[in-house]
C-alpha cells in the first residue's frame, strides 16, 4: 500500500522537525513547508494526504492558506497554533479545519489525532453514511440505531448497554442539552435522585473511548451547569 | 490694479444699471407728462412728435395769439394801450403769422394785412388768402372755426388737441361780440423774424433739437441697459453690498422714510399736467418731477434688494430687538442668576411705568379724547408685548434648560457622540458648549482607554505566542528523548526532570495568559442561565477520581432544586475546579470539605471551607495577590494562580469573591444574584 504523505506547515523550522520524526516513526511520509506559499507549491505538485498547519505564520498566514486549499481540495487538514482561546478555534474551525491543536502540543494527541483524520478520510466512510439514511451522525462518530453500534471513524467503538443507550439517546438530538436526570430516567427507567455522579461516570467512560483527549472533547461535552449533549458537527 | 478692476466692476454695472434706469425711467415720466398733458390721447402725442405745425405747443402758441386778439374785441373799454400791446406782441411773429380782428359795435379794428380783409364766411369757403399760407383760425361772431390744409377740424374732439385751448368757441348774442370778426393765419414754413422774436421759430427749433436729444438719451440708457444686463451678475454684488449698508437701518426708520418718499412723488404728480408741452419749462418741471419720481423709484429698490438680501432680518433688524439685544449684552456682564434675577426687576419697572402712563393718557382721553385714548390704548398694548416677550424668552431658557439636563443624563449614560445643540441666542448656550467640550473630552480620553486595553490584548497574545513556540519545540524535544532507549540511567533522570518542569511552564503560562486575559476585561462571555447547584454536582462528579483519591471527605449542603443564577457556564466550571482542587492540595488528611449552596430568593451564596494543612501565617489579601502561594514554597506543581483565576473569573461571571482565613479554617465565599427568566417573561 502507498504510504501515507503528511504535509507540515510551520515557520518554526525546530518544531516541523519534532513533529517529522514523530510522523515517521508511526509510518508517514512528511513534508515540510515553512510557510504558506510553499506549502500551495507542494499541495499542487504532489498529492498530499494531511496538512498538519500553523496559523502565524510569514507571507502567508495559515487561515489564508487554509481558504486556499479549501477551495480546491478536500485534505484534512489539522490547525496547530499557539492561541488556544475558544473564539480562535471556533474561527480555525468554521474556516474548513478538521482539527485544532494547541501548542505546546501533546506528542500522543497529535499522532491519534493524526490518525483519525487519516482514517476517516482513506476509509471513504461518508459513502455509506449517504446511502444509510437512518444512521445517525456527528463528525466522525456514526451510530446505527438497527445494529445499536457505534462507529468512530468508520471502526467499531465498544460500548456496553447503558453505554450504547446514552449514545443512542444524544445522538438521536444532537446539540441538544439532556440534564442528567433526563438522561437517567429515558436509560435507566427510574426516578431520579441524586444522579449527577452515576450519569457523569457513565459520561467520562464513554469519553475516554471517544475522545483523543477526554479533557478537551470534540464530541461528548459538559454544558456546565445544565447537562450534556452531543456536539453536533 | 488688476484687483482694483475687479473691485470696481460691481460698481461700475451697478452704475450703468441705475442710469440706464434713470434715463429709461426720466424719458418715460415725460412722455407719460405729455400724454397726460393730451388727456391721454396717443394720436395727439404722436402728431406733436412727428411736426411742429401740429404739435400742442403749436396750438397752443396760436391759442394765445388768439386770446390777445379775443380779449381786444370782448372789450371795447379797454385802455388803447393794451392794445398797442397786442399788436407789439402778435407782430413779433412778423410774416409768419396773418391776423385781423374787428367789432363793428365798437369799431376796433386792429390788422397786420395790407389792402382788403379776405372774405371769409364759415369754413367752407376758401378765403383768399396769400401765397403761403394754408392754416387758419376764424370767428364769425358765434363761433369759432379752424381750418388746417383748406379742411376744417372739430376742435370739440378729443384727439384734436384744441380742448382747452381756444377761449369762447361759442358765443351768445347778447355778448356784444356778433358783429365781431377775428381772423388769424400762419405761414406754411415758419421764417426766423428779424424784427422780433417769433415765439413759432423758437419752439420749432427746440423741439427738433429736443427730439434729437429724447432720442440719444433712448439710445445711451437702451445700451446702458443691455450693458448691465450682461453684466447682472456683477450688478446683483453691488446690489448685495447696498443691501448690506441699507441692512443696518431698523425697520422703523426705512418705514418713515418710504413714507416721506412716496408723500412727495404723490405730492408732485399733480405737475404732470401742468405747464406748456415742449417748451423749456414744461422741461425742467419734468426734470425736477422726474427726479422726485425717481428718487422714490431708487428708495423703493433698494428696499426691494434690502428685503431679497436679508430676507427676514429685513424685519427683525428693528429698534425693539436691537434694544434687548443691548440688554443681552449689558445682561452678560452679570454671572448668570444675577441676570436672570435683573431681567425679572427691570420687567417690573418697566411695566409699572407703562401701566402709570397708560392710566394717565386713559384719563386724560376719558375727558380730551382722541389721541390721549389711542396713546393709552398703545401703552397697553407695548406693556402686554413685553410681558408676552418676556414669557417666551422665559419659556424657551427652561426648555433649553431641560435639554441641558437630558444632555447631562445622556452623558452620564455613556453617549459621547450626540451634540447638544442649543441656539447661539439661548441663556443657557455658554453651558451646552461647556457640557460639549467635557463630553468630547470624556468621549476621547475613553477612546484612548480603549486603545490601551485594545494594545494590552495584542501584548498578551503576542507574549504567549512568543513563549508558546519555543516551549513547543522544548516539549517536542525533551518527548523526543524520552523515547530514546540506552540511554545511561542518571540522562533519564534528568530528561524526566526536564519533562516535569517544561509541562508545568506550560501550565504557568496558560493561566497567565487566562488570567491577564479575565483581568483586561476584554473576555468574550457567554452568558447565560444555568443551575449553579447542578454545576458544583457536575464538577464534583467530574473531578469524581482526585477526590476519592485524596481520602477526603467531602460535605455537600446544595439543594436539590435549581438555583438559577446568569452566568458563563465554562469559566464557573473553572472556577470551582480550581477551588475543589484547592482544597484537595491543602487540605489536612483526613478533615472534612464543606461545599455549602444557600439561595435566599434573590442572592445564591456558595462556599467551600477546608482545614489547612499548614499554618496559613498570611492574610486574605495576599493570597490572592499573584504568586503568592498558601505554603510560601514554590517546589510543587501548580501555577500559584489557581485563586486569582478563580477570583478574577468570578468577577467578570458577575459574582463576588471573597476570601476568610480563620485559624486554620480556609474559606471561599461566593456570592450571585440569582436569575429569574420565568418573572422575566410575565
Amino acid at each position: 500500500m502507498e504510504k501515507q504523505r503528511v504535509l507540515v506547515v510551520d515557520d518554526d523550522r525546530e518544531i516541523v522537525n519534532a513533529i517529522a520524526i514523530n510522523l515517521q516513526n508511526e509510518g508517514y511520509e512528511v513534508l515540510k513547508a515553512y510557510d504558506g506559499l510553499q506549502a500551495l507549491d507542494m499541495i499542487s505538485a504532489q498529492s498530499v494526504h494531511l496538512i498538519i498547519l500553523d496559523v502565524m505564520m510569514p507571507k502567508l498566514d495559515g487561515l489564508s492558506t487554509m481558504l486556499k486549499i479549501r477551495a480546491e481540495k478536500n485534505i484534512p487538514i489539522i490547525i496547530l497554533s499557539a492561541k488556544s482561546e475558544d473564539t480562535d478555534k471556533v474561527l480555525g474551525l468554521s474556516m474548513g479545519a478538521d482539527d485544532y491543536v494547541t501548542k505546546p502540543f501533546n506528542r500522543l494527541e497529535l499522532m491519534a489525532r493524526v490518525k483519525s483524520q487519516l482514517r476517516r478520510y482513506l476509509s471513504l466512510g461518508d459513502v455509506n453514511v449517504q446511502s444509510r439514511p437512518n444512521l445517525l451522525q456527528s463528525g466522525g462518530l456514526c451510530f446505527d440505531p438497527e445494529s445499536h453500534t457505534l462507529m468512530l471513524d468508520g471502526e467499531l467503538v465498544k460500548l456496553t448497554a447503558k453505554e450504547t443507550r446514552i449514545m443512542e439517546l444524544l445522538m438521536r438530538s444532537p446539540g441538544r442539552i439532556f440534564p442528567a436526570e433526563e438522561i437517567y430516567e429515558r436509560v435507566w427507567g427510574e426516578t431520579a435522585y441524586g444522579v449527577e455522579n452515576t450519569v457523569m461516570v457513565h459520561i467520562r467512560r464513554i469519553r475516554e473511548k471517544i475522545e483523543i483527549n477526554p479533557r478537551e472533547p470534540k464530541y461528548l461535552k459538559v454544558v456546565w451547569g445544565i447537562g450534556y449533549k452531543i456536539e453536533k458537527i | 490694479m488688476d484687483i482694483k478692476l475687479k473691485k470696481s466692476e460691481p460698481f461700475t454695472a451697478w452704475l450703468c444699471f441705475f442710469l440706464a434706469a434713470s434715463i429709461i425711467g426720466g424719458l418715460l415720466i415725460t412722455g407719460l407728462s405729455a400724454l397726460a398733458r393730451f388727456d391721454g390721447s396717443v394720436q395727439a402725442l404722436k402728431t406733436t412728435f412727428t411736426d411742429y405745425k401740429r404739435s400742442i405747443a403749436f396750438k397752443e402758441q396760436t391759442g394765445n395769439y388768439y386770446r390777445e386778439l379775443f380779449n381786444l374785441v370782448a372789450d371795447p373799454a379797454a385802455d388803447p394801450s393794451s392794445k398797442e400791446w397786442t399788436v407789439k406782441y402778435l407782430d413779433n411773429e412778423g410774416e409768419n403769422l396773418i391776423y385781423y380782428a374787428v367789432n363793428k359795435d365798437s369799431g376796433l379794428l386792429v390788422k397786420n394785412i395790407e389792402g382788403d380783409l379776405p372774405q371769409i364766411s364759415g369754413a367752407e369757403i376758401m378765403p383768399d388768402l396769400p401765397a403761403g399760407y394754408n392754416y387758419y383760425w376764424y370767428f364769425d361772431g358765434r363761433k369759432v372755426w379752424v381750418v388746417e390744409d383748406g379742411q376744417p377740424v372739430d376742435v370739440e374732439r378729443l384727439d384734436s388737441g384744441y380742448r382747452g385751448i381756444i377761449p369762447g368757441i361759442y358765443t351768445d348774442n347778447n355778448s356784444g361780440l356778433a358783429n365781431s370778426e377775428i381772423f388769424l393765419a400762419v405761414k406754411d414754413t415758419l421764417g426766423k423774424n428779424p424784427y422780433g422774436h417769433s415765439q413759432y421759430y423758437m419752439e420749432q427749433q427746440f423741439m427738433r433739437v429736443l427730439g434729437w436729444i429724447y432720442i440719444a438719451l433712448l439710445a445711451i440708457g437702451i445700451s446702458l441697459l443691455v450693458y448691465a444686463v450682461i453684466r447682472r451678475r456683477e450688478k446683483r454684488e453691488f446690489d448685495r453690498v447696498l443691501a448690506s449698508w441699507s441692512g443696518k437701518m431698523w425697520l422703523e426708520v426705512k418705514a418713515a422714510l418710504s413714507l416721506l418718499v412716496l408723500s412727495l412723488a404723490v405730492a408732485c404728480s399733480p405737475s404732470f399736467s401742468g405747464g406748456y408741452v415742449f417748451t423749456f419749462e414744461w422741461v425742467l418741471g419734468n426734470v425736477v418731477v422726474s427726479g422726485f419720481v425717481l428718487f422714490g423709484f431708487w428708495w423703493f429698490y433698494l428696499m426691494l434688494v434690502d428685503l431679497i438680501f436679508n430676507g427676514k432680518s429685513f424685519f427683525t433688524h428693528n429698534s425693539i430687538n436691537s434694544l434687548f439685544a443691548w440688554y443681552r449684552k449689558y445682561e452678560s456682564r452679570y454671572p448668570w442668576q444675577k441676570s436672570m434675577l435683573n431681567r425679572a426687576y427691570l420687567l417690573v419697572a418697566a411695566e409699572a411705568v407703562l401701566a402709570l402712563m397708560s392710566v394717565l393718557f386713559l384719563l386724560t382721553g376719558i375727558s380730551a379724547g382722541g389721541l390721549s385714548l389711542l396713546a393709552a390704548f398703545l401703552i397697553a398694548g407695548a406693556g402686554i408685548y413685553l410681558i408676552y416677550r418676556y414669557l417666551k424668552l422665559y419659556d424657551e431658557t427652561l426648555s433649553d434648560l431641560g435639554r441641558l439636563m437630558d444632555h447631562i443624563k445622556i452623558v452620564k449614560n455613556g453617549d459621547m457622540k450626540t451634540r447638544l445643540e442649543v441656539p447661539a441666542d439661548s441663556n443657557v448656550y455658554p453651558a451646552a458648549q461647556n457640557l460639549n467640550s467635557i463630553q468630547a473630552g470624556i468621549g476621547i480620553a475613553v477612546a484612548e482607554k480603549m486603545k490601551s486595553e485594545r494594545l494590552k490584548i495584542d501584548l498578551i497574545t503576542n507574549v504567549s505566542h512568543d513563549l508558546k513556540t519555543p516551549l513547543t519545540s522544548i516539549i517536542s524535544y525533551v518527548e523526543l528523548l524520552n523515547r530514546e532507549e540506552g540511554l545511561p540511567e542518571h540522562i533519564n533522570d534528568y530528561v524526566k526532570i526536564l519533562s516535569q518542569k517544561s509541562e508545568r511552564l506550560k501550565n504557568i503560562i496558560q493561566d497567565l495568559f487566562d488570567l491577564s486575559k479575565a483581568n483586561s476585561e476584554n473576555i468574550t462571555l457567554d452568558m447565560e442561565q444555568i443551575d449553579l447547584a447542578r454545576l458544583i454536582k457536575q464538577t464534583l462528579a467530574d473531578m469524581e477520581e482526585p477526590i476519592s483519591d485524596s481520602g477526603l471527605a467531602f460535605r455537600l449542603n446544595i439543594p436539590d432544586e435549581p438555583v438559577y443564577i446568569l452566568s458563563d457556564g465554562k469559566k464557573l466550571y473553572r472556577v470551582w475546579e480550581n477551588l475543589i482542587t484547592n482544597a484537595l492540595k491543602y487540605s489536612l488528611p483526613g478533615t472534612r470539605v464543606y461545599i455549602d449552596l444557600i439561595a435566599d430568593g434573590g442572592t445564591a451564596h456558595a462556599g467551600i471551607k477546608n482545614t489547612a494543612n499548614y499554618e496559613m501565617n498570611f492574610s486574605a489579601d495576599e493570597i490572592l495577590q499573584r504568586f503568592v502561594r498558601g505554603d510560601a514554597s514554590r517546589t510543587s506543581e501548580g501555577s500559584g494562580l489557581g485563586l486569582p483565576i478563580a477570583r478574577s473569573f468570578t468577577q467578570i461571571c458577575g459574582g463576588l469573591f471573597n476570601v476568610k482565613i480563620d485559624g486554620d479554617l480556609f474559606k471561599v465565599e461566593l456570592r450571585f444574584k440569582q436569575y429569574f427568566r420565568e418573572r422575566k417573561d410575565d
